[in-house]
């Protein structure tokens, strides 16, 4: 498994989706920090259930982030992944995919996927606090 | 049948409210109409504001005082935009407070309807939970989950907001299903967790330590535990300091309390923090009002115990040696539990010594006086003289607040409102007349500013109007009196855009409005206003005359640390 560098931190939220301003609340907590965000996938799932991919450029609000988010009504969990390196593929618009190598090869309609690749979880939920290796 | 509008009427009574802050427009009148009968049956009272944020702040107020939800609602558009002080003010002082509003009918949203506000969006960043209806059905829903998230973990302003054609329609009242328990997904409130190898260990600081001091905040009111932090400091034998809105929670004669520390609180408060070796922290989220600065304190080498209910707050300014996550009243049970279980070891009595020798030098700083002058303590003596122990005081923000921080004497929790972390002028007499209905066995008085008094001042009509007795004592300096503070002492004295001119005339605006209007140009002629009011048991305001020059001490330089602290006029030794 080759890993990219990492200069990010990469998260996953599991929230309750009532409506769109779940992202908005998500994305706030970030803008308010002076925190960037890089890339940023998101859909719902089963039920209520949305899940969010994002990844920060590393900075010092990184901890406080995780803190207001996980304390944020609508978010079940916050997960920091821990160790997580990213591979990029491409998917063009008839629906081919290929891994990335150079930016240069991006097209327009490409869409670029940042697949975190990573075994160490830290999970925070509402004041509790909890690592998870997943092998 | 029932509409939507009496279904939200039904819901909020099912949590048990009984007063509603307000004012009716075309978005939210089908409420209004919906409790037109429990009005005249006396199961709902309505309060008429004159602005909607003075509903909140007096909601806000109602939860203070009573640890109740306070209720507030206003119409789409600017009856919604004007809660938003209100909601920031109730969310920065963590008080539960559920905001409804109405809005344009769904088939209009998104085309600049008339009075069309994104309210859920403006509001979201600055409240615990905004939340819009999207069908009739979900509305005893949203309302038990809106009370729940405002009053659980650490509490906090929740908005609910429904399109109005949402009022508008209608269900067969068999087919609604109330909701038992709240049913959100994605909230818990904070967990209390008893970690004996964690209390152990902080009773074991606490009992070791030479110069222990406990640190209040207003999370010790929120939890009731005052009773449980004055037994620990008895057994621990340690003083106790608070923040500005933790003054709410120890009753100022206990013989172990200095007062609040911090920006303007008093010197022995914060240099006994400074001095201390082992800090236990409860209910505090240790602000940069009450901590200047976190080097000058971590400079300290002291050992901190941090106890509260939001496990962010305890990482979040100064890394705790000992962190305890959840109730206050619990974890300090626990802790005192230990602690008698170890038994005190350390003679306190160097320790206890030292603070009072703080305390005896720092009085020769406050308590001077000047002929001809009402000095900002006397009144406050004053004051406390002659109200009785339980009355409940708010306040505005200014020098006023910080001459009340370092000066009012606290006899029972939850006597001492004020906006602390938003510091919003115009808070004092709303949340006065909140607190009034939420308690109205209390006397209730507004310690404000001129300042902050005319910001929501015309909601002394509705005190009128609606008998709400309360008595605002305007500390009038003529000026924004912190922001010329801070001109005259820091900005080379130049002194520019905070002076008033002759208007109003304070005792006037009061009888214009139907209020009893005092002009108390002397401590005597003060405590006979106060003492008419109280008997007459009508609304007052008082007039303090307060020299533009007196200044809130002690203070700091902009961005001071505690030990910078200023206690005499710098301007008279110059
Ligand atoms: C809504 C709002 N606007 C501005 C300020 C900034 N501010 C802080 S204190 C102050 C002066 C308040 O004057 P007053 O109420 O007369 O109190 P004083 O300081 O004179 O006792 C001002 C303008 C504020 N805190 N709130
Ligand atoms: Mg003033």
């Amino acid at each position: 498994m080759t890993q990219e560098s990492r200069p990010e931190r990469v998260v996953r939220i599991v929230a309750r989706y009532r409506d769109p301003s779940i992202l908005e609340v998500i994305l706030a907590h970030v803008r308010k920090l002076f925190m960037d965000v890089s890339w940023f996938y998101a859909w719902r799932g089963k039920e209520d259930i949305i899940e969010v991919y994002m990844g920060l450029p590393d900075h010092k609000n990184f901890a406080l982030l995780v803190g207001n988010l996980h304390k944020t009504p609508l978010v079940e969990k916050v997960e920091v992944l821990e160790d997580a390196g990213i591979i990029k593929w491409v998917a063009d618009r008839k629906g081919n995919v290929r891994r990335l190598t150079e930016i240069d090869g991006v097209k327009e309609y490409d869409m670029v996927i940042n697949v975190p690749i990573f075994s160490k979880v830290t999970e925070y939920s509402w004041g509790e606090k909890r690592g998870k290796d997943l092998y | 049948m029932i509409n939507g509008a009496r279904l939200t009427i039904n819901a909020l009574k099912r949590e048990g409210v009984k007063v509603i802050f307000g004012i009716p427009g075309l978005s939210n009148m089908a409420l209004y109409d919906a409790f037109l009968e429990d009005l005249i049956s006396g199961e709902l009272r309505h309060v008429l504001m004159r602005h909607e944020q003075a509903a909140l702040h007096a909601a806000d107020g109602y939860a203070r005082a009573s640890g109740i939800p306070g209720v507030a609602t206003a119409t789409s558009g600017p009856g919604a935009t004007n809660l938003l002080t209100g909601l920031a003010t109730a969310y920065m002082d963590s008080s539960p407070v559920v905001a409804l509003t109405g809005n344009v009918p769904r088939s209009v949203i998104g085309k600049m309807a008339f009075q069309e506000a994104d309210i859920q969006g403006m509001a979201q960043s600055m409240v615990k939970w905004a939340v819009r209806v999207r069908t009739l059905n979900e509305i005893p829903e949203v309302i038990k989950n809106a009370f729940h998230v405002a009053v659980t973990g650490r509490p906090g302003p929740v908005l609910v907001d429904v399109p109005r054609d949402i009022f508008g329609e209608k269900v067969d009242e068999s087919a609604i299903k109330w909701p038992e328990e709240p049913t959100i997904k994605g909230y818990r409130p904070f967990p209390t967790l008893i970690d004996k190898t964690a209390i152990k260990r902080a009773a074991e600081l606490l009992v070791n330590a030479e110069r222990p001091i406990i640190l209040v905040g207003a999370g010790v009111a929120w939890a009731n535990a005052t009773k449980e932090v004055l037994e620990l400091a008895e057994v621990l034998q340690s003083p106790i300091v608070s923040t500005l809105p933790g003054k709410s929670s120890v009753p100022h004669d206990h013989p172990l309390f200095l007062g609040p520390m911090g920006y303007y609180g008093r010197v022995e408060a914060s240099f006994a923090a400074l001095e201390s070796d082992v800090m236990l922290v409860i209910g505090a989220r240790l602000s940069d009002r009450t901590f200047t600065s976190y080097d000058e304190m971590i400079e300290t080498r002291k050992k901190f115990i941090m106890i509260n209910v939001d496990p962010t707050d305890t990482e979040r300014a100064i890394p705790a040696d000992v962190a305890l996550y959840g109730d206050a009243k619990v974890l300090t049970k626990e802790i005192t539990k230990a602690v008698v279980e170890i038994g005190l070891k350390k003679d306190r009595s160097p320790w206890l010594k030292r603070v009072r020798e703080l305390k005896e030098y720092y009085a020769q700083f406050y308590y001077y006086d000047e002929p001809g002058k009402m000095k900002p303590w006397k009144v406050l003596k004053t004051i406390r003289q002659v109200l009785p122990r339980d009355a409940i005081v708010t306040t505005g923000v200014g020098e006023h607040q910080m001459w009340a921080e370092v000066f009012w004497e606290v006899l029972e929790p939850r006597t001492f409102l004020s906006s602390t972390g938003m510091g919003t002028m115009g808070f004092g007499l709303p949340a006065a007349m909140g607190a009034k209905l939420a308690r109205p066995d209390k006397v209730v008085v507004d310690l404000d500013g001129d300042g902050s008094f005319l910001m929501t001042g015309t909601n002394l009509a509705t005190a009128v109007d609606e008998n709400i007795p309360i008595i605002a004592v305007v500390f009038d300096n003529r000026t924004l009196g912190l922001v010329r503070q801070v001109q005259d002492l820091f900005f080379g004295r130049r002194i520019v855009g905070v002076d008033y001119g002759p208007s109003p005339d304070f005792v006037k605006l009061a009888e214009a409005f139907g209020a009893l209007g005092f002009n108390a140009d002397s401590y005597d002629a003060l405590a006979e206003s106060l003492k008419k009011a109280m008997k007459e048991n009508v609304p007052a305001v008082i007039r303090v005359p307060i020299d533009k020059e007196e200044l809130a001490l002690p203070t700091l330089p902009p961005g001071g640390r505690l030990k910078q602290v200023i206690v005499r006029d710098p301007r008279k030794s110059s």
